[in-house]
């Protein structure tokens, strides 16, 4: 533990890492600061969810609702005042008044306040019926095949067959989410705010590959630390011999997950510092108030709630990282350079991302095909959810990140006992 | 003891090493070679970073593969390229070698401070080593080799960049060193074997050609060595008559110092043989120098 820890020292304490953790987070407040104009209306669903709880299943909708009238009584009262008429909506009003712009409006600023906020309130109210309505007439066979028809290359019997499948999995899983009535809890309108999307694709997305880089850089760097220097024929001639390269591997696995955690941990608490969730940590993931267009709604394949889902995020995420290392690792068994290894990873990458165009869609293959890591890099925001139709699959990353381990296991004990067996001259 | 048993080695179809027979036990034992000679190989087969691609090599009757790190924790070793971590001083240098050694931390501790006054760095405990001079690296070198009490010392090359005190310091450490443990020196500065080391073993053509005491060696060119006095103008005559091993001007002449198997002119002065006469004797048609 003492020879782990002192190579983990080895890159921990480089100014390479150290640097590009604070250039990343750097980067990604500058990202997030980039939405905190939003954050005045998510501040009004906050205070909707603490006062009438985020379930619209039933008697919360009806409270939020009466809160709604109740509010919209006020504003038209205000509205007949200064303006000589009532509204059906806040809408209507906002619609065809720009009063509350404009600088010589006739309102107070706490009747624009009130304002706003019934325009918010509004928005929710009226969410509800039309989600169930929506969820009610889902079809996951209809959406299968709109994916599969749309295709540019043609499927397989056989393939389509195994897609129809899993999209009858997902049926049920829709018909169990329907009568959970999971649907239907507040969450910060996706459609207006499209926050899932900014936190998982554009955040941590982001930050995915700021830890695998951060990951193949630090291994690259503990595995080929003596070469790079020269020093290999001292340190692999010390009582400890060889088994310094599987102390290395310790190392570089542990210290790529300790700057994946230290990344997260900075970044996320920036990010729930800025947009205030304390209210929807218990929210279904599957809400549908989570979806940002009509046809994709976000659909988990197990009832998450929004604090599990991130759990289950940042956990796949780190395994990614431990994926990653592992095939820097064995990268750098044969590329004795530590930018090399860099370079080589990167044609990993980039034969991980293109490998699916390549693969004819007809053939089974297209499974394993997605079925890769670098794949799972481009839709974080769809982990354990309905995505493409070749991962839309309840195991899919499962699947991916327990194959991969094994791979790169299997890659790393063939490396081994090519180590062991050289000659180092 | 250490042996090696009709040890060879080959990479592909190039032999560096051929049927190498050693034995040795306690004491200083000088490797002196030519580069491409197959010194560097030796050493790298007796610190296990080679494996033989024939033969064995015992320590106490076991081969050293099944001795493993055993093995290893009897040895300390100094490459002849010696790297270390320019951003480290000498005392976090030296720490993580004894955690590789298998050291603990606080006999670690004491350990390394002595070895610092020893090779005279306890001044420079605390100072990056990228700061260091090469003679200084080079006792950072020698200190990490002694780390852990080897039995078994191998040094490849270790007084490069040492000033001239400092290598006689090292030559007597060294004697102090090898009364109850096996040193191998290997060098191509003769006069660092020559008064310390108790048996010199010569390796010709990845052969071993001799492993005998300085004096055995050196009564190998008895009556053959000889100096004398002659003008500037017959040295290159003479230079190509004989074998010319030093020389320098004297009185507006040339002292020249040369093996001859005969004794042509009775004012030829025959002298005591040294291991340098017959280092250039044996390798003459060879270059010499620093290792390969």
């Amino acid at each position: 533990m003492r020879i782990i820890g002192l190579e983990m020292a080895k890159a921990l304490r480089s100014p390479l890492v150290a640097g590009l953790l604070v250039v990343f987070t750097a980067l990604n407040l500058f990202v997030m600061y980039g939405q905190t104009y939003q954050r005045e209306e998510l501040q009004v669903l906050s205070s909707l969810v603490s006062r009438f709880g985020h379930d619209m299943n039933g008697e919360g909708y009806e409270r939020l609702s009466d809160y709604y009238k109740s509010e919209l009584a006020a504003f038209n009262t205000i509205a007949e005042a200064k303006l000589g008429r009532t509204y059906d909506s806040a809408a209507e009003f906002a619609g065809s008044n720009p009063q509350l712009i404009d600088p010589a409006r006739p309102f107070t600023d706490d009747e624009v306040e009130l304002t706003q906020r019934l325009l918010v309130t509004e928005r929710y109210v009226q969410a509800v019926p039309e989600l169930r309505e929506q969820y009610a007439d889902m079809d996951m066979w209809e959406i299968a095949k709109g994916m599969l028809d749309i295709m540019t290359k043609p499927t397989s019997d056989e393939v389509d067959r195994i897609v129809y499948a899993n999209y009858d999995k997902l049926e049920q899983r829709v018909i169990a989410l329907r009568e959970q009535g999971e649907h239907l809890h507040l969450f910060f309108q996706g459609v207006v705010h499209k926050l899932h999307s900014f936190l998982y694709k554009h955040i941590l997305g982001l930050m995915l590959y700021q830890m695998m880089l951060l990951s193949v850089l630090i291994t690259a760097q503990i595995m080929n630390y003596e070469t790079d220097r020269n020093t290999h024929p001292l340190m692999y001639a010390t009582r400890r011999g060889r088994r310094l390269q599987r102390d290395k591997l310790a190392a570089a696995l542990l210290s790529s997950l300790l700057a994946a955690v230290v990344l997260l941990a900075v970044n996320l608490t920036a990010y729930f510092r800025l947009f205030d969730y304390s209210e929807l940590w218990q929210v279904p993931i599957s809400t549908g108030l989570m979806r940002e267009f009509r046809f994709t709604p976000y659909i988990a394949w197990w009832p998450f709630r929004f604090a599990e889902y991130l759990g289950a995020v940042i956990g796949l995420a780190l395994v990614l990282q431990l994926i990653f290392a592992g095939l820097a690792a064995w990268l750098a068994h044969y590329v004795r350079n530590s930018y090399f290894v860099c370079c080589m990873f990167l044609l990993l990458l980039g034969a991980g991302w293109v490998v699916i165009t390549v693969t004819p869609p007809g053939s089974l293959l297209i499974f394993a095909a997605y079925a890769n890591p670098f794949q799972l890099l481009w839709v974080p925001h769809g982990w354990f959810m309905m995505k493409n139709v070749f991962s839309t699959y309840p195991s899919y990353e499962l699947v991916t990140v327990g194959s991969w381990l094994v791979i790169v296991a299997a890659l790393l004990g063939l490396a081994r006992r090519h180590f062991i067996r050289r000659d180092l001259r | 003891m250490l042996a090696l048993r009709n040890v060879s080695k080959y990479y592909g179809d190039f032999c560096a090493l051929k049927e190498i027979n050693l034995e040795l036990t306690h004491g200083v034992y000088g490797l002196l070679a030519p580069n491409g000679a197959g010194k560097t190989t030796l050493i790298k087969l007796l610190v296990t970073l080679l494996r033989p691609t024939t033969g064995e090599i015992l320590y106490d009757g076991q081969p050293i593969a099944q001795l493993d790190e055993r093995y290893r924790e009897l040895v300390g070793y100094l490459p002849q390229q010696f790297g270390y971590y320019k951003h480290y001083n000498p005392r976090q240098y030296l720490m993580y070698i004894a955690a590789l050694k298998g050291i603990g931390k606080t006999a670690a501790k004491g350990r390394i401070e002595e070895l610092l006054q020893l090779v005279a760095l306890e001044g420079a405990a605390n100072k990056k080593m990228k700061t260091f001079s090469g003679g200084m690296i080079q006792r950072v070198g020698i200190a990490q080799a002694m780390l852990g009490d080897p039995q078994l010392l191998i040094l490849d090359e270790p007084t490069a960049g040492l000033d001239p005190k400092e290598r006689v310091r090292f030559r007597n450490l060294l004697s102090e060193l090898a009364r109850d443990r096996i040193v191998i020196l290997s060098t191509h500065i003769v006069s660092d074997v020559e008064s310390i080391a108790g048996e010199i073993i010569m390796i010709r053509d990845r052969r071993i050609l001799y492993q005998e005491t300085v004096e055995a060696l050196c009564s190998k060119l008895e009556g053959q060595v000889y100096e004398t006095l002659i003008d500037y103008e017959a040295a290159p005559q003479f230079r190509r008559d004989v074998l010319s091993l030093s020389e320098k001007q004297e009185q507006g002449m040339l002292r020249i110092r040369f093996l001859s198997t005969q004794r042509s002119d009775p004012s030829w002065q025959p002298v005591r043989p040294q291991l340098e006469d017959l280092f250039l004797d044996v390798f003459r048609d060879e270059e010499t120098g620093g290792g390969q």
